[in-house]
């Protein structure tokens, strides 16, 4: 038996990186390294005040720093976002099931993901570009509300430049600079070749919804698509109860699901 | 089958009173109406509770607000627990100690914590046991269990090793049952089982609990939900008072990464809210509904046993007047209809 449940292991902020005008990347060293695999997310803890759920954006390879990329959207984000370099953070986990890698093995994978929602599929790129003849072909889909709201601008330019695999981009509202398509990421998703292909989708509810509906139109099957499900998770282990989906929790048996194992239920997209 | 023992009632009171050395001792005590399980109280007074105790095994294994800094000195022992709440053990043990993680304070708890429950010799109006298969008197999960034959005539069951333990250590030894007392075991079993049924069978009878998971499951868009929903007041007291509820929240403590749990309540509009203010179950109905699809649909699924054992304190609870028997044997008839 693990120990002690839900303890804390402190780690120190290294670095913070701002991404966009809501979202910035803590790079953190926790006391005892990390280890996880893709997909997997963690507890981060603010002194005094709480824990919210998230996924890392690292490679999953290097357990000693580990990227977090965190939006301000309530009390402990604000937090998060009030932070400086050298402050402590504490963290638990890994905690869940992560992408099964080896099931991608001689497909196309096709990554597909909208605003802060790249997090999680950063290092899922991570682990495949390891070794990419594991795959018959890998290609990003990625889609923002306006290029300010781009993250990872420059692990993003670096794609551009990878021969090895193919970068999509859009836009819903373009600025001067843009030059890439405007429209929400399913009017990049057109052309995609279901055959032989697995899609592995992240982002807000409504952008994953429409992203599956357009997977499935144009001849995806319903194990072949990924989604990470945020569902508010907090004990991460399966006994708090919050993060129910159907017969499922998101923290134990998830938090990557395919569309086949949880179609039937409901609320799945609120 | 396990060894039974004749016993009088001035034995039994013997064996809380060792039971009052080794633990932390908690026991049923009539109040009013109802039983309550604390420490107060004289023990050379106590009788054999009738029926259930307000409070669930719940309370004893997770407390309401458990600081996990703490830790407690002297194990605990329960006298007055009864057939639902040791059939709540199973969703609960389940929840906390199943799969990749064991919740180390449950199993602590779980571990160290003596079970002396009894045979229930009556009901209240509310109880339902029998309404979903199980009986009004445990058959497993004790580790002492008592059943009275008549006003000084008791039997001991002993469940497991740890409770012939504790009266070998305390040189407790009784003589065992013959077979004649064995029936008249099973007589008064039958009698009270059947009377708790009839009483039951009023409100939610007990052939239609095959019929309960998918009644709930089919049902999902039925206006019984937003009726009984408009009656609720969200104090979240059936959840509370529930041996099944299992649901919690972690409390960071001032200045630290060190945590308090605290009983959480799906009912509650916090329950699933998500950072930013997202809410898949913003009304009440569906807050609801949730809590029977959770105990009718969900565990009937993972674990072949309902969320609910039917010891009815959620009908007690509810100053709202909803009432769990009402609502399934309404969806069971909204189902028949469509
Ligand atoms: S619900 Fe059944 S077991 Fe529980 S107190 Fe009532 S009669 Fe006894
Ligand atoms: S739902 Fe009600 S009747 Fe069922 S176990 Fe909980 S409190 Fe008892
Ligand atoms: S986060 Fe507690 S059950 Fe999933």
């Amino acid at each position: 038996m693990k120990s002690e449940t839900y303890k804390i292991t402190n780690a120190v902020v290294e670095d913070i990186i701002t991404e966009t005008s809501n979202i910035k990347t803590f790079v953190l060293k926790p006391d005892k390294g990390l280890e996880f695999k893709t997909g997997q997310f963690v507890e981060l803890a603010v002194k005094g005040l709480g824990e919210a759920p998230f996924t890392p954006s690292s490679d999953p390879g290097i357990s000693e720093k580990i990227d977090m990329t965190i939006m301000k959207v309530g009390l402990v984000t604000d937090a998060m976002h009030n932070m400086k370099k050298g402050e402590i953070l504490g963290i638990r986990g890994p905690y869940g099931q992560g992408y099964p890698i080896d099931d991608f093995k001689g497909k196309r994978v096709c990554v597909i993901g909208g605003g802060v929602g790249l997090a999680p599929l950063r290092s899922l790129l991570y682990e495949l570009m390891h070794d990419l003849s594991r795959f018959e072909k890998v290609s990003l889909y990625y889609g923002a509300k306006t290029p300010k709201d781009i993250v990872y601008k420059n692990y993003v330019k670096k794609l551009q430049q990878e021969k090895e695999l193919d970068l999509f981009l859009t836009v819903d509202q373009a600025d001067d600079s843009w030059t890439g398509n405007v429209g929400v990421v399913t009017t990049i998703l057109e052309d995609l070749n279901p055959e032989n292909s697995i899609a592995c989708v992240c982002g807000p509810p409504i952008m994953m919804k429409f992203s599956t509906l357009k997977l499935l139109e144009i001849g995806f099957k319903e194990e072949d698509i990924y989604l990470s499900m945020e569902k508010n998770m907090s004990c991460g282990v399966g006994k708090c109860g919050h993060c129910r989906i159907g017969n499922y929790y998101a923290c134990k048996d998830g938090p990557v699901f395919t569309y086949a194992q949880i179609k039937n239920f409901d609320e799945i997209w609120d | 089958m396990f060894t039974s023992k004749l016993i009088l009632k001035s034995d039994f009171v013997d064996i809380l009173d060792c039971l009052n050395q080794g633990y932390a001792l908690f026991y049923a005590q009539k109040s009013g109406q109802d039983y309550n399980i604390s420490k107060a109280g004289d023990l050379s007074n106590i009788e054999l509770p009738q029926f259930r105790a307000s409070e669930p095994i719940k309370s004893f294994l997770l407390p309401a607000k458990e600081d996990f800094d703490l830790v407690e000195e002297r194990p605990i022992a329960v006298f007055g627990l009864k057939g639902c709440d040791l059939s709540s053990l199973a969703v609960l043990d389940y929840v906390y100690l199943e799969g990749d993680y064991k919740d180390s304070y449950y199993a602590k708890r779980r571990e160290s914590m003596f079970i002396f429950s009894s045979d229930c010799t009556d009901f209240k109006e509310s109880c339902f046991c029998t309404s979903l298969g199980y009986k009004p008197y445990p058959k497993e999960g004790f580790d002492l269990n008592l059943i009275k034959l008549s006003e000084d005539e008791y039997v001991l069951e002993i469940g497991t090793d740890k409770g012939n333990m504790f009266l070998k250590n305390n040189n407790l030894s009784f003589k065992n049952i013959n077979s004649e007392k064995q029936k008249k075991i099973q007589d008064i079993r039958d009698a009270i089982a059947a009377k708790v049924q009839e009483n039951a069978d009023k409100y939610l009878p007990a052939s239609l609990k095959d019929k309960l998971s998918q009644a709930v499951r089919e049902n999902y868009d039925s206006q019984i939900w937003q009726d009984e929903a408009s009656r609720c007041v969200e104090c979240g007291a059936c959840t509370v008072v529930c041996g099944s509820c299992h649901c919690f929240f972690l409390i960071t403590k001032e200045n630290s990464f060190d945590k308090l749990r605290s009983w959480d309540s799906c009912l509650l509009r916090s329950y699933a809210l998500v950072a930013g203010g997202a809410n898949p179950r913003s009304h009440l109905y569906e807050r609801l509904r949730n809590r029977f699809i959770k105990k009718f649909d969900f565990f009937p699924k993972v674990l072949n046993t309902f969320g609910c054992t039917g010891c009815g304190r959620c009908v007690n609870a509810c100053i709202g007047n909803i009432d769990i028997r009402e609502i399934l044997s309404n969806l069971i008839k909204e189902k028949v209809k469509s």
